[in-house]
């Protein structure tokens, strides 16, 4: 098993400098600088201002050297540091990724708790009035945006009912109070969570209903085996293969969609930095977090294929 | 804040009522009364001690270092923890002057070339220290050093150097007179030079954390993206500010952010116009509206450069087709008014000769016509040609901007109407903005313009070959005007509004633009809190006396 995960941590290697290379590309075909772009929106600032700073950052150096120097400076362990608060970019981005992956982990621990036993359900009781209504609730789920599903509950169950924060981590002043702060998580991971819950009764139980028509399973009840110990047994523990293929997916989506989230639950995370860098075209942050966010997906897929060693052991990973 | 039960608030009432009858009496005796306790009874109009505000915006600050500040998000911080600037403008009167500023008195010489201030005594750093005409001058020099990144370096160049000859006067040397000079030496906002002396200013902990500050306010607590909590400066130079504490709540989506205003969470909030007429009829909520005193409008821009643009009976016929009340009413829902000018009705340049494209049809298809772009012969409804060329152009805005992309539909409406097709294109900003500011590739676009008080600041958009010039208008009498109207012998407004004026009409008569309207700024405000009148500055302006807002309630 060390010698899988090495060499699959050596295989990434290439794959993030591909990566490193792509996303520094894209920002440098971007035809506007972040301090021209400051030109257009603020009278005060003057061209001579502009192309002092453009080239105090490097903007007048050709594309291959501006690479090769921020490379040679981020394998340095130096990410740079933003162009508008000029602090370094590790620091912005090491303040904010814990929030949003405990956000991005309560919506995801949400979505299985609900998603998978709900999704197993439906299908052993298939075409019953409770498959039906937990179908049709999905079906309107998937078809509602999240975001509209948080600015409702927002509205409903934090402005009208006042059953809940309208946003923030806590309330200001008791940020070490633990109570407070589930109270803020509340809402938010379980907006996440539905996001993520529909996708799994879907996958869940159409996955079941595949296994349950499967010979083993026949044989199994041929066996004699009650029907408690087949679905343990037998159906769950094949139904949840291709499941668990979609974790390693889902983490990267939960993080990489936690700025919407984030945007409306005042939720101080890493998707609203990478928001508004992007749009500030403050490229050292985006870059960076680009980085920690490829980097964060590479080590959920291998968490992913390690686990199917475990739950398949037809799956060799040496 | 609003959340406690309605028992809980009916006891608290009761027992503000009891001490109130105790206290009445005495309170009536020392008039004039100095601001009220917190928890004490309050009477109409006393200021009261205590108490807090919490303040919806909907960016956070990038930092609270002056010197590198570039976003209007910064500026709200920056303005409540550092706030000492040489000269104040008049909220009312709009005159740059003394009043509630450091400076006492300030003397421009008669060759325009050289400005003392004399700063007041006692004036104080929250720390205890004096502040001083070194920590100025101490300022000014880290403006002009070139390893510093301030953004702004080339709108100080005509100030060669600054003095401090002792603690209290602060002289400043430009190269040539320049009559904004003024409210750009007013920006300087001061760093307590013995907490920076040693620091390299674009990079240190305190850009984000400071410990001494000059403002009413000072940042205690800053979670970025979350929220800033200021607390008041005891030794704020203007005296302490009512209230205790102004917290500040990022919020990002404007349906949140009136969400939780309508239900108290949070105090004060800027409102979308559509949530005006709402937010007016809640309970406990009082409104601010006014037009501010600054040069803003929204537009559409013809790109000059390009046929058939670059005549001016098309740009005419396209100013005539626009009816702008009835668009402020669809896009604005009312709150806004028409602009048709380069200085808004709000500043001391205004003047109102100038040429007005008031919603004419028959004009503009008349000046398409003089301009030889005809309908099909067979179909009165079809599209203008000339010389087999159909008359079709693009209109462009940054989508995401809803205002803009609904002016776009409607011009593209009122085009067709005029036999020209509109196409309507929507680009992510920053591709917008380099679309229009630098590869120009664009026949109709939909900005917004913002400037200061000054209307010098609109030089950028009307002088030739300025970058920000993108409809590429050109007028020699209006590139000799703007240094002219800079540099007025003797600075006075009378006289440089005549030049402004000129500029003005020179202008529109040329139709650079469709002058659209001035948004009227719009506030919610949680009745609790009495505030100052802004007069007609806007909310971000350090001049606008927050410091006297105070909390009827004490809480």
């Amino acid at each position: 098993m060390t010698k899988y995960i090495i060499r699959r941590v050596l295989q990434a290697i290439p794959l993030l400098f591909l990566i490193s290379f792509l996303a520094f590309w894209i920002y440098s075909i971007i035809p506007n600088t972040p301090f021209r772009a400051e030109l257009a929106l603020n009278p005060n600032a003057t061209e001579e201002d502009i192309r002092r700073l453009e080239e105090k950052y490097g903007f007048n150096k050709p594309f291959p050297v501006r690479y090769v120097e921020w490379l040679g400076n981020i394998l340095r362990g130096d990410f740079g540091r933003s162009y508008f608060t000029k602090r370094p970019v590790f620091e912005m981005i090491f303040e904010r990724l814990p929030n949003t992956l405990l956000l991005a982990s309560s919506a995801f621990l949400i979505s299985l708790c609900v998603g998978i036993p709900l999704g197993i359900y439906s299908a052993l009781n298939r075409n019953t009035v409770s498959d039906n209504i937990i179908r049709s609730v999905t079906v309107f789920f998937t078809a509602l945006p999240a975001w509209a599903i948080g600015l409702i509950l927002i509205i409903v169950l934090g402005g009208q009912l006042r059953w809940f924060p309208q946003g923030g981590m806590y309330t200001i002043g008791k940020e070490a109070d633990l109570l407070n702060r589930l109270h803020h998580l509340a809402l938010p991971a379980l907006v996440a969570g539905i996001d993520g819950c529909v996708g799994y009764i879907r996958l869940m139980r159409s996955q079941t209903l595949e296994v349950l028509r499967q010979d083993y399973v026949r044989t199994a009840y041929a066996k004699g085996l009650g029907r408690s110990a087949v679905i343990w047994r037998h159906v769950l523990r094949n139904s949840i293969i291709p499941v668990w293929t979609s974790f390693g997916g889902l983490l990267a989506a939960l993080v990489s969609g936690a700025a919407i989230f984030e945007t409306i639950f005042s939720w101080p995370g890493i998707g609203r930095l990478v928001l508004d860098s992007a749009l500030k075209l403050d490229y050292p942050v985006v870059l960076a977090t680009t980085m920690v966010g490829a980097v964060l997906i590479l080590i959920g897929y291998l968490i992913v294929d390690i686990g199917y060693a475990w739950l398949d052991p037809r799956v060799r990973l040496e | 804040m609003n959340h406690r039960a309605p028992h809980r608030r009916l006891t608290r009432a009761a027992v503000a009522l009891g001490i109130g009858a105790l206290l009445f009496p005495l309170l009536a005796a020392c008039a004039p009364a100095p601001p009220a306790a917190p928890g004490a009874p309050v009477q109409p109009g006393q200021p009261v001690r205590g108490g807090t505000i919490t303040e919806i915006k909907f960016a956070d600050a990038s930092t609270i270092q002056p010197l590198l500040i570039q976003d209007a998000a910064s500026r709200a911080y920056e303005i409540k923890h550092y706030n000492a600037p040489l000269l104040r403008y008049d909220p009312e009167t709009l005159v740059l002057g003394t009043k509630d500023a450091v400076a006492e008195s300030f003397d421009l010489s008669s060759d325009g070339l050289r400005v003392t201030f004399r700063l007041r005594d006692n004036v104080k750093w929250s720390d205890g220290r004096p502040i001083t005409a070194h920590d100025y001058k101490f300022t000014f020099d880290k403006m002009k050093d070139p390893q510093v990144d301030f953004p702004y370096r080339a709108l100080y160049a005509r100030i060669e150097r600054a003095e401090a000859p002792d603690d209290r006067t602060i002289i400043f040397y430009l190269s040539e007179p320049f009559c904004p000079i003024l409210g750009q030496i007013a920006d300087i906002n001061p760093l307590p030079k013995h907490v920076f002396e040693n620091l390299n200013i674009n990079d240190n902990p305190l850009n984000i954390k400071p410990t001494v500050g000059s403002g009413p306010f000072l940042l205690k607590e800053w979670v970025r993206d979350s929220h800033a909590v200021f607390t008041a400066n005891e030794n704020f130079y203007l005296g302490r500010p009512y209230l205790d504490t102004w917290t500040i709540k990022i919020v990002r989506d404007q349906n949140v952010a009136f969400s939780q205003y309508k239900s108290g969470e949070a105090d004060f909030v800027a409102l979308r116009a559509q949530d005006f007429e709402e937010a007016k009829a809640l309970p406990n909520s009082q409104v601010i509206q006014f037009y501010a005193a600054q040069s803003s409008w929204t537009y559409i821009g013809f790109n000059m450069r390009r046929e058939p643009l670059n005549d001016l009976r098309v740009r005419q016929a396209l100013s005539y087709a626009v009816d702008r009340q009835q668009l402020i009413e669809r896009v604005r829902y009312g709150r806004a008014r028409p602009t048709q000018g380069i200085v808004t009705p709000s500043s001391w340049a205004y003047v109102d000769d100038v040429t007005k494209f008031t919603y004419d049809m028959a004009k503009a298809n008349q000046l398409l016509d003089e301009a030889g772009w005809r309908r099909p012969p067979n179909n009165p409804q079809g599209i203008r040609s000339k010389d087999g060329r159909e008359l079709r152009m693009r209109i462009f805005y940054n989508t995401g901007n809803n205002e803009r992309e609904m002016i776009a539909t409607i011009m593209q409406a009122q085009a067709r109407q005029l036999g020209i097709e509109l196409e309507v294109i929507g680009e992510e900003f920053q591709a917008y903005i380099n679309r229009v500011n630098n590869t120009r590739d664009v026949e109709l676009f939909i900005l917004g313009w913002l400037s200061g008080l000054d209307p010098n600041g609109t030089e950028n958009i009307w002088s030739t070959g300025k970058p920000q010039n993108a409809t590429g208008f050109s007028n020699p009498r209006v590139d000799e005007l703007y240094p002219r109207a800079a540099t007025v012998p003797g600075c006075k407004e009378s006289d440089r509004r005549v030049l402004y004026g000129e500029i003005s009409r020179l202008v529109t008569a040329e139709a650079p633009y469709i002058f659209l309207y001035e948004n009227e700024l719009l506030y919610g405000l949680s009745g609790r809190i009495q505030p100052v009148p802004f007069g007609k500055l806007t909310d971000a302006s350090r001049d606008t006396r927050y410091w006297l807002w105070y909390s009827k309630t004490g809480r």
